[in-house]
């Protein structure tokens, strides 16, 4: 009896132990609440410093499409997203972009009339490798092979080990150069690359989508006429 | 038969009443007891506890300089000598620091990049420690000064819409602390712990271009004294 009475009291110490290990362990590793860390959009903004955005006048922009680019898609021509609308989805992120484009002082003009600029938007979703880009030119970019990732150099001098990334979609805005072109090829002198979309609260593009491609324009100051 | 029974009765109390005599070590005979056992009987030569930390880190103020309520320690000691004063054991320990920058935009050469951000860093330390007490245990107020050295892991994360980035350094910790054990009465088992420390750990992170890691807190806990 007195064996079990020492056993009972072993045990009620390591079920003692236990407890206080795991509340000990589990809350060791806090991370921010994911509602909170979605509540802002990431915008990256990168140019060709080389150019000056003055000498371009006018642009081409379709209004009631944008590419989309999914991994998961079964048919992968499928590459066009249309809001013949002008008010869903896609209208509220061309018109966006429109209205940014013509606060810089640029012109909108049709495809046919010898536009200076092309700007050309795009949403990707689902690749997770690293992105290579550069400045070379290139097509306008069409049924693009490579992979979307992020490895952004850091903020503020510091960099980054790792990162974890699952089902994400990013909104891509690019602009080409159409009056320069080298090789017979538009050069691209402006990028934009705005994320996530997937784990945003705003799923109609109508408040935190806009405000980011807004951002996008704004912390683009040389972007103007 | 009765009187065997009545025979057998007795011895078995008798039996009972030797085992419970000695299952209270208070009354074991092959104890040696302490003066310091007068009041109690119990001769304390061990302590676990559990204390909540509130530090702040010193080192890296442009990645983290608010402080934080988010740490526990926990530790054993055992008495080394028989003058109740010099005591080692173990901590193991952990603190997390964290910084909330709002939306702001960041730019390295041609490249802006707008977000908002949180910084944090989790400290994680196990340590040897060495206690000196300068009064004896049964005292109500007991204060104490220690040192512990041993290994820490420093981890310092970026989490940033649904992007994070962590960096993960090892180096050697020294902590030296200095604080009390007080009890509700003399010799009590249960005791509080209120003391003040100061860390370093030699953690460098090269990601973040960190040379090491300094932080200062104190610590409130609850000490479980045994034998």
């Amino acid at each position: 009896m007195q064996n079990f009475d020492v056993f009972a009291e072993r045990m009620k110490k390591s079920l003692l132990a236990i407890v206080i290990a795991a509340v000990f362990l589990g809350s060791c590793q806090p991370k921010p609440n994911a509602g909170d860390l979605v509540k802002n959009m990431v915008v990256v903004t990168d140019y060709d410093n080389t150019v000056n955005f003055t000498q371009y006048a006018s642009y081409y922009l379709p209004l009631d499409t944008l590419s989309y680019f999914n991994s998961s898609d079964t048919n992968p021509a499928d590459t066009l997203a249309v809001d013949q609308s002008g008010t869903g989805y896609v209208g509220n992120i061309t018109t966006r972009v429109n209205n940014n484009m013509l606060a810089a002082g640029y012109t909108k003009v049709g495809k046919k009339a010898s536009p200076d600029l092309k700007v050309y938007v795009f949403i990707v979703e689902n690749y997770n490798v690293y992105q290579t880009y550069n400045y070379y030119p290139y097509g306008y970019g069409y049924g693009y092979g490579f992979g979307y990732g992020y490895g952004y150099g850091g903020y503020g001098g510091y960099g980054y080990s790792s990162y974890s990334v699952s089902d994400q979609a990013n909104l891509y805005i690019e602009i080409f150069d159409l009056k320069n072109k080298v090789n017979g090829k538009p050069k691209l002198i402006w990028y934009c690359n705005i994320s996530d979309l997937v784990s945003s609260p705003d799923q109609t593009a109508t408040t935190i989508v806009l405000k980011s491609i807004d951002q996008a324009f704004k912390q683009s100051s040389y972007l103007k006429k | 038969m009765k009187k065997f029974f009545f025979l057998f009765a007795f011895i078995m109390t008798a039996v009972a009443v030797q085992a419970q005599y000695y299952y209270d070590r208070s009354k074991n005979p092959d104890r040696n007891v302490k003066k310091t056992d007068n009041l109690t009987g119990r001769d304390f030569d061990q302590y676990f506890f559990l204390s909540w930390n509130y530090s702040q880190s010193l080192s890296n103020p442009n990645y983290i300089n608010t402080p934080s309520p988010l740490g526990l320690k926990l530790g054993f000691r055992k008495r080394l000598n028989d003058v109740d004063r010099l005591w080692a054991g173990g901590d193991v320990s952990y603190n997390v620091y964290r910084q909330y920058y709002p939306y702001q935009t960041y730019t390295s050469g041609t490249q802006s990049t707008s977000t908002d951000l949180y910084n944090y860093t989790y400290s994680y330390s196990v340590t040897a420690n060495i206690d000196y007490f300068f009064l004896p245990q049964d005292k109500m107020i007991v204060p104490y000064a220690s040192v512990g050295l041993g290994v820490a892991a420093n981890k310092f994360a970026r989490y940033y819409n649904i992007y994070d980035g962590a960096s993960t350094a090892w180096g050697v910790q020294i902590r030296p602390e200095a604080g009390l054990l007080v009890g509700f009465a003399k010799n009590a088992a249960w005791r509080m712990k209120a003391g003040v420390y100061y860390g370093y750990a030699s953690s460098k992170s090269t990601t973040y271009g960190f040379n090491s890691f300094l932080n200062m807190g104190f610590q409130v806990g609850v000490v479980k004294m045994a034998w």
